[in-house]
C-alpha cells in the first residue's frame, strides 16, 4: 500500500528569526512549508541587535528594502566601556580592567558579501514579524497562536507535528521537522540532547527607557550615539547592555550570572538600579529629566546550554532551539539567521533525495557547530581574561581579525589564528601563577578551555 | 650586545609616560611597577609590545611573568639576557 502523502514537505516551529527566515529560505525555493508560532505577532522579545553577517541573509531574502523602510537604527559599531575611576580595582573586578575602554567600527573591515558597513538594532516585536511576514509572502503557511506540544518520529515515513486547539489534539505531518523554538529548546527537551553549559549560568534583566540620551556614555558623542554599548560594571561577571530601539527608545539591559543574582536577595528591580548605580553616570543619564522606563522589567534565565546534536533522522535544530551561551557579542539572531543560511540547503538536498536521515544535514550540523564553538570559545576568553579581548583590539596587528569575530564571520574557519592565540595566552596564564596577568583572570572558572568543548 | 645602560635609557621615557599618566612622577630601579599600578593588566601588553619593537626581540608568553617585569631594574636585566642570547645565536650561525 502506498503511504499518503504529508500534509507539507517542512514543518517549522517557532516564528522567530529562526523559523521565519528558514520558512522563507524554502518558500522561495517553492517548497511547501509551514510555522507552527505559539504567540500572536508581534510580541516583545529580548535580542535586539544584530551583527553584519545577518546582512548576507536579508540579501538572499530580497529582504534589505523592507529593512530600510522600516527605518530601523543603523549599528555602525560598538563600544565596550568601563570605570574610570580608580576605586573600582577595590571591588571584586575580576578580569576586566579599568582602562578597557575601546571601540570598533564595521567599515573598518570589508566583509565578502555585504556591501554596507552597518548592521541594525531592533525591535524585535515589529522585526520578527516583518520577517514572519515577508515568509508568508513567499508562500510559507503560518499558523499563529498554536503551541507546538511534541513531535512524533515514530512513522518511518514523515514526522507528526503535534498540538492543541481549544481541546482537540491536532498534528500535522511532514518530511522534515525544523526546531526553531528558541529557549524552549522543544526537540531537545523531547529528544534528550540539551546539556546545561558547565561554565556560564548567565542571566539578564532588561527594560525600555524612552528620552534617555545615548551619548551620555560615549567617546565621541556626534558619532556614537547608535553604536551599542557593553557597559561593565564592577562586579564581577557583569555589564550593561545599550541598545538603540528608536530615535529615542534605548534597551537597557544587566547580565550577570545567576548565583550573584540569587545571592542579593533583593528584589529583581532593585538589582537592576543596584547595578546600573554602580555607572554613576549612566545611573544619572537614566533618571535624568525627561528619561522615562516605558516597559515593565523582564527577566530571562535558561542562558546557557547546548545539545548533543543539531540534526537528527527528519530533524533540524535552528537557532536558540539548538544553543545558547551569553549575549555578549550580540549573536543570537545572527546566529539565528545564518543557521537557516546553511540549513535550508541540506533540507533541500534531503527533499531532493529523499534520504531523511541525520547525515543529511551533516553539512549544516558541522558548518554550525565550528562557528558557534568560535563564538564560544571567543566569549570564554572574554569572561576568562577580559584585558585579553582590550588589548588584542587595540593591537594593529589583531584589531581587524577580532573585529571579523565580531561582524559574525566565524564559519570559514575551524579556527581564526587569534582565537587560537588568544587561547594559547589565557592557557599559560592560567598555569603559571607568577604570571604578570595570573590575577587578572576572571573567575568563571578554574580552567576556561577544559571544560568549554561540551560538543 | 648593546652599550652599558643603553637599555635602560631606552625603557625610561616608557616607564615614565606610564607612571605620570597615574600621577607618578618618580620611579627608582627596584620600585614594583605591577603594586604601584605603572603597569596595570593592559600595561603589561603595551610593555611587551614596546620591548619587542624597540630591542628587536620575540618575548614568549611564558616569559611574561613578575620576575621578569617586576621592576626597571627587572626588565633591564630581562632584556639583556634576550639580547645576549640573540647576540649568541647570530655568532654561532
Amino acid at each position: 500500500m502506498k503511504h499518503s502523502e504529508p500534509d507539507f514537505e517542512v514543518g517549522i516551529i517557532g516564528g522567530g528569526p529562526a523559523g521565519s527566515s528558514m520558512a522563507a529560505y524554502l518558500a522561495k525555493a517553492g517548497i511547501n512549508c509551514v510555522v507552527f508560532e505559539r504567540e500572536i505577532m508581534p510580541r516583545p522579545h529580548v535580542g535586539e541587535s544584530l551583527v553584519p553577517s545577518s546582512t548576507r541573509v536579508f540579501k538572499e531574502l530580497n529582504f534589505l528594502p523592507k529593512m530600510e523602510e522600516a527605518k530601523f537604527p543603523h549599528k555602525f559599531g560598538a563600544a565596550w566601556t568601563a570605570a574610570s575611576d580608580a576605586k573600582v580595582y577595590d571591588m571584586d573586578f575580576g578580569g576586566v580592567s579599568a582602562d578597557c575602554h575601546v571601540d570598533v567600527r564595521f567599515e573598518e573591515r570589508d566583509q565578502p558579501g555585504v556591501a554596507q558597513n552597518y548592521t541594525y538594532h531592533v525591535d524585535r516585536g515589529k522585526f520578527d514579524l516583518m520577517l514572519l511576514q515577508h515568509a508568508s509572502g513567499f508562500g510559507a503557511k503560518v499558523y499563529e497562536g498554536v503551541g507546538v506540544t511534541g513531535v512524533d518520529f515514530t512513522d518511518p515515513n514523515h514526522a507528526a507535528v503535534k498540538y492543541s486547539i481549544g481541546k482537540k489534539e491536532m498534528s500535522t505531518t511532514c518530511r522534515v521537522v525544523v526546531d526553531a523554538s528558541g529557549r524552549k529548546t522543544l526537540v531537545g527537551n523531547q529528544l534528550k540532547w540539551r546539556i546545561q553549559d558547565p561554565v556560564f549560568d548567565q542571566y539578564a534583566i532588561h527594560t525600555w527607557f524612552d528620552g534617555y540620551d545615548r551619548r551620555v556614555m560615549a567617546k565621541r558623542k556626534e558619532t556614537m550615539g547608535d553604536f551599542i554599548f557593553i557597559h561593565f560594571l564592577p562586579i564581577t561577571n557583569t555589564w550593561v547592555w545599550q541598545i538603540p530601539i528608536t530615535d529615542t527608545v534605548t534597551s537597557i539591559g544587566v547580565v550577570t550570572q545567576k548565583k550573584n543574582f540569587a545571592k542579593s536577595k533583593e528584589s529583581r528591580e532593585k538589582y537592576f538600579w543596584e547595578c546600573i548605580k554602580s555607572r554613576p553616570e549612566l545611573y544619572e543619564g537614566l533618571k535624568a529629566q525627561g528619561s522615562q522606563q516605558i516597559r515593565a522589567f523582564k527577566d530571562e534565565g535558561d542562558y546557557s546550554y547546548a545539545m548533543r546534536q543539531l540534526a537528527g533522522d527528519r530533524v533540524v535544530l535552528v537557532g536558540d532551539a539548538g544553543r545558547f551561551v551569553d549575549p555578549i557579542f550580540s549573536t543570537g539572531v545572527s546566529i539565528a539567521l545564518n543557521c537557516s543560511r546553511f540549513a535550508h540547503k541540506d533540507i533541500i538536498g534531503a527533499l531532493e533525495s529523499g534520504d531523511f536521515r541525520r547525515e543529511a544535514f551533516n553539512t549544516y550540523e558541522s558548518t554550525i557547530r565550528r562557528g558557534t564553538r568560535n563564538w564560544y570559545n571567543f566569549i570564554t576568553v572574554y569572561y576568562r581574561l577580559n584585558v585579553l579581548f582590550t588589548a588584542f583590539v587595540q593591537d594593529p596587528r589583531y584589531r581587524l581579525d577580532v573585529l571579523k569575530l565580531l561582524q559574525g564571520d566565524v564559519y570559514d574557519d575551524a579556527e581564526p589564528a587569534v582565537l587560537t592565540r588568544m587561547r594559547s595566552i589565557v592557557t599559560e596564564v592560567e598555569k603559571n601563577p607568577k604570571h604578570s596577568l595570573h590575577g587578572f583572570l576572571g573567575d568563571l572558572t578554574a580552567n576556561a578551555f577544559a571544560e568549554a568543548h561540551s560538543d | 650586545m648593546t652599550e652599558p645602560g643603553s637599555i635602560k635609557a631606552q625603557l625610561m621615557p616608557f616607564v615614565m609616560e606610564n607612571a605620570q599618566s597615574k600621577g607618578i612622577n618618580q620611579v627608582s630601579d627596584d620600585d614594583s611597577l605591577t603594586a604601584s599600578g605603572i603597569i596595570d593588566s593592559l600595561g603589561v601588553f603595551r610593555l611587551v609590545s614596546f620591548l619587542e619593537e624597540t630591542f628587536a626581540v620575540r618575548i614568549g608568553d611564558e616569559e611574561i611573568v613578575n620576575d621578569n617585569f617586576e621592576s626597571v631594574r627587572t626588565i633591564e636585566k630581562f632584556v639583556a639576557a634576550k639580547l645576549a642570547a640573540k647576540g649568541e645565536k647570530a655568532a654561532t650561525r
